[in-house]
């Protein structure tokens, strides 16, 4: 079990399921392999050793992060859990890694006093700006993926290991799965592994000769498995990745590609193929890759790089942390809270005034010291509803929906303003992963049941701290493009659009409002703007295109049906008090061209 | 109240519509202060973090009662039935209990006028999460200092008989301890009340000050009282 996962800087640890003593420390694995990804979640597995007592422990993960002065700022990570005697207990929890220079901290704390300990120090060499995890029961088979452009790190992992929430894929680039033995994964895995695909993910799916496709699987594929053939002919691979690959004849797994597929043929038959699957891709190979002709030459590396994509395509058409540099950070004050204190302060002077001229003796005197009293106590009450009322949330939800796919991947992005300065506790949108938008501070995340509870503290007069929540909706909305981008079909389901408008690479076509259900609408060319030149037209949200640098927050390439949706979506709210604030939802929904 | 003096000046002064207007006056400049400065201070960074409304009130706070408490004692601001301590000379009261009763009831008005606008600092306060000890800290500061500079006015209200000469030593006085303390170098500015209330709503209580003013205040009584009774003999 795990055996694909690496201690981190513990060589030699015995494994878990070793009947040895357990060793009395904190067991740690971070990453695939421990290959990782710089700001985006990774896994993290922690076993804590068997406590000495009972009663509520808290596991705290303290990573670095970039922040204004370096070394400062740190992201908390903790989980309340019950401490039973001599029973070990293992957690996993996603965590952001920020700042490799500094390491992890992993405590167990208990009564206020720390129980354990670990400070994890992470291998520069392991962290890759793409990763390629192998689900494999051979080992080696990667060690040359290092050669492909960028720095490529590869780690290989049994299926076990396979995160059970989608967004802790967020660092790998290519899933290769070889060998999969589908009953030693379960649900949460699966779904994970599925969804990740239709939110953007690349999956490598190696059918051997006589080995199964997983059935799980079969919702994406983009081929069936035929019959082992013997392939002579390696002509279209030839020219297609290089002459240095294997001549045979090798014995393949012919596919079927499903309509639609890209695919590859040696000798006629298909080894190849490739589709799309939501906003995620998946390819098939009827050849073994870890098999020595095909391991380390130029063709199998162009072979790599085409599966794994270049350049890598954005883990999302909208970039959180441009959106966060465009929503207030300092929302103006509630003029209520004006009114409030204005009336206030004029009704105590006013009582005051009133009763010393209506009692102008030593009661009247005594009298004016009673209402002081009892303002003391009033106007306490009142600076903390002012206090509750100025700390506000301000947040843009985008759902991205998957092509082809029933769900969204949804982005929340969210600035907490504390004007007066003074703790901000919010929940995050259930079964969302959360983190800082921008290393701005010290934050912790309480990690619940599904909800993280993210907490902290802002000085007086400093600017909102920008979160944010990645997770998915279920939604089946779709939209096409004619091809001489004249008609627009919409089928929008139970929801209506505000504001909506075709974004093509910098040309947008607003629409205005569109109805629920499907509606066709005819675009003419005339009408098509330049994103600068919508600044000032009320009919569209022209700042989600700009961010404050004049970076763009939608990195679309493809036409895009963009608008303001009605109705519930993922969002922050506040755990203590705090006033709702502004909130925006923005769907937006891929055109297909035909 | 055993003494007769406290007990008459008291007695006044919550009947005195002059008094009223000060009090008014006095809350509604804080009150004033505490409105406009409701909008949180953006872009501040963590040093001063005190420079803010709080600081501003305090400051107010010890600039207004410190005049009005001292005007009062030095007849400046003459309250409807209150007698100089020199007019009290002639009534059977020993010099002792007349500056005993005079410096208290400075004392009481002070306190009292600290407590009316206890309720607005209290708001602008709490809003902004300022350490509830730091202000308890500046207002005993604000008490005392008010007291011992009043005390002044008491000797003053005594030894310098013309009423243009005491208006003029009282104001300056002021302006010496409030304006002119400020050219002084740093550790002696601190005889400076604004400045002393500055520093100590950063936190701590200013001991040294704090017993400075009081001892001015002790001080000033007693020559206030070794001169009554030299006015008394002749």
């Amino acid at each position: 079990m795990l055996c694909g996962l690496v201690v981190v800087f513990v060589p030699g640890v015995p494994a878990w399921a070793e009947p040895a003593a357990p060793p009395l420390a904190l067991e740690v694995r971070l990453g695939f392999d421990g290959a990782l990804k710089i700001g985006v979640p990774v896994p993290m597995e922690i076993r804590v050793p068997p406590l000495p007592f009972s009663g509520r422990a808290v596991l705290l993960v303290e990573a670095p992060a970039l922040g204004p002065q370096a070394g400062t700022v740190t992201t908390s990570t903790a989980i309340s859990f019950e401490g039973i005697p001599g029973v070990a207990r293992t957690f996993h929890l996603p965590v952001i890694v920020s700042d490799i220079r500094r390491p992890l901290t992993i405590r167990v704390l208990h009564a206020g006093g720390e129980v354990f300990r670990r400070a994890i120090a992470l291998d520069p060499i392991r962290v890759g700006s793409r990763v390629i995890v192998a689900v494999s029961s051979a080992h080696g088979g990667l060690a040359f993926v290092h050669r492909l452009p960028g720095r490529v790190v590869a780690g290989e992992i049994s299926e076990e290991a396979l995160p059970s929430v989608w967004q802790e894929y967020s660092g790998v680039d290519l899933l290769a799965v070889r060998d999969l033995d589908p009953a030693r994964l379960d649900d949460a895995q699966r779904r994970a592994l599925l969804t990740w695909i239709q939110m953007g993910g690349r999956l490598l799916l190696v059918v051997r000769p006589g080995a199964s496709v997983p059935e799980f699987l079969g919702p994406v594929l983009p081929a069936d498995v035929g019959e082992p053939r013997t392939v002579s002919a390696r002509d279209a691979l030839a020219q297609r990745y290089g002459a240095d690959l294997p001549a045979g004849p090798l014995v393949m797994t012919a596919l079927a590609p499903h309509p639609g597929a890209d695919e590859v043929r040696a000798g006629g038959v298909p080894v190849i193929a490739t589709a799309p699957a939501g906003w995620g891709r998946v390819t098939m190979w009827s050849f073994d890759p870890w098999e020595p002709p095909f391991r380390g030459g130029e063709g199998s590396l162009r072979l790599w790089a085409d599966v794994l994509g270049s350049p890598p395509g954005p883990p999302s058409l909208v970039d959180a942390a441009a959106v966060a540099s465009r929503l207030p950070d300092s929302p103006p004050l509630d003029p209520q809270v004006h009114v409030a204190v204005g009336a206030a302060v004029l009704g105590y002077v006013l009582l005051q005034y009133v009763l010393r001229r209506r009692l102008p003796s030593t009661a009247g005197a005594v009298g004016g010291l009673v209402i002081a009293c009892l303002g003391l106590g009033g106007f306490t009450a009142l600076a903390a509803d002012v206090r509750n009322r100025s700390t506000a949330l301000t947040q843009a939800t985008f759902l991205e929906q998957a092509p082809a796919a029933p769900a969204a991947r949804a982005l929340t992005v969210a600035v907490v303003a504390v004007p007066y300065g003074g703790p901000y506790l919010l929940r995050a949108p259930r079964d969302a992963t959360a983190g800082p938008a921008t290393s701005s501070g010290d934050l912790r995340l309480d990690l619940t049941g599904g909800t993280a509870i993210l907490s902290g503290r802002l000085r007086a007069g400093e600017s909102g701290r920008p979160f944010e929540a990645l997770g998915t909706v279920p939604l089946e909305t779709s939209g096409t493009l004619s091809p001489d981008i004249r008609i627009l079909r919409v089928d929008l389901r139970s929801y209506r659009l505000h504001r909506a408008q075709v974004l093509w690479r910098d040309r947008l076509y607003p629409l205005g409002d569109l109805p629920s259900g499907a509606s066709v609408h005819e675009l003419r060319p005339d009408v098509w703007v330049h994103v600068d030149g919508a600044a000032a037209d009320d009919r569209v949200r022209a700042w989600i295109f700009r961010g404050s640098g004049g970076d763009a927050i939608m990195k679309a390439t493809t036409p895009v049906l963009v608008g303001e949706m009605d109705g519930s979506a993922p969002a922050f709210a506040f755990a203590g008090t705090g006033a709702p604030g502004q909130r925006l939802t923005i769907l937006l929904v891929p055109l297909a061209r035909r | 109240m055993g003494n007769p003096v406290l007990r008459g000046e008291l007695r006044a002064r919550s009947t005195s519509r002059k008094i009223l207007v000060i009090q008014i006056f006095y809350l509604a400049v804080l009150g004033l202060l505490t409105f406009l400065g409701l909008p949180p201070e953006l872009t501040q960074t963590e040093t001063s973090r005190q420079a803010g409304l709080v600081l501003a009130l305090l400051a107010v706070q010890v600039v207004l009662l410190t005049y009005f408490a001292s005007a009062c004692a030095i007849q400046e601001i003459a309250v409807e039935g209150e007698k100089t301590a020199v007019d009290l000379i002639f009534a059977p009261f020993t010099p002792a209990a007349i500056v005993t009763g005079k410096s208290l009831a400075s004392l009481i008005t002070i306190l009292y006028w600290l407590l009316l606008g206890a309720p607005l600092v209290m708001l602008a306060a709490r809003i902004r999460q300022e350490p509830l000890d730091d202000i308890i800290g500046v207002t005993a500061f604000i008490a005392i200092a008010a007291w011992g500079i009043t005390q002044i006015g008491t000797l003053y209200s005594i030894l310098v008989e013309p009423e243009f000469s005491r208006v003029l030593a009282h104001w300056g006085t002021l302006l010496a301890i409030f304006v002119g303390t400020l050219v002084l170098p740093a550790p002696a500015r601190l005889i400076n009340p604004v400045v002393t209330v500055a520093r100590a709503a950063g936190g701590g209580i200013p001991w040294m000050a704090c017993l400075g003013y009081a001892a001015l205040g002790v001080v000033c009584d007693y020559l206030a009282g070794v001169s009554l009774r030299r006015f008394a003999a002749t």
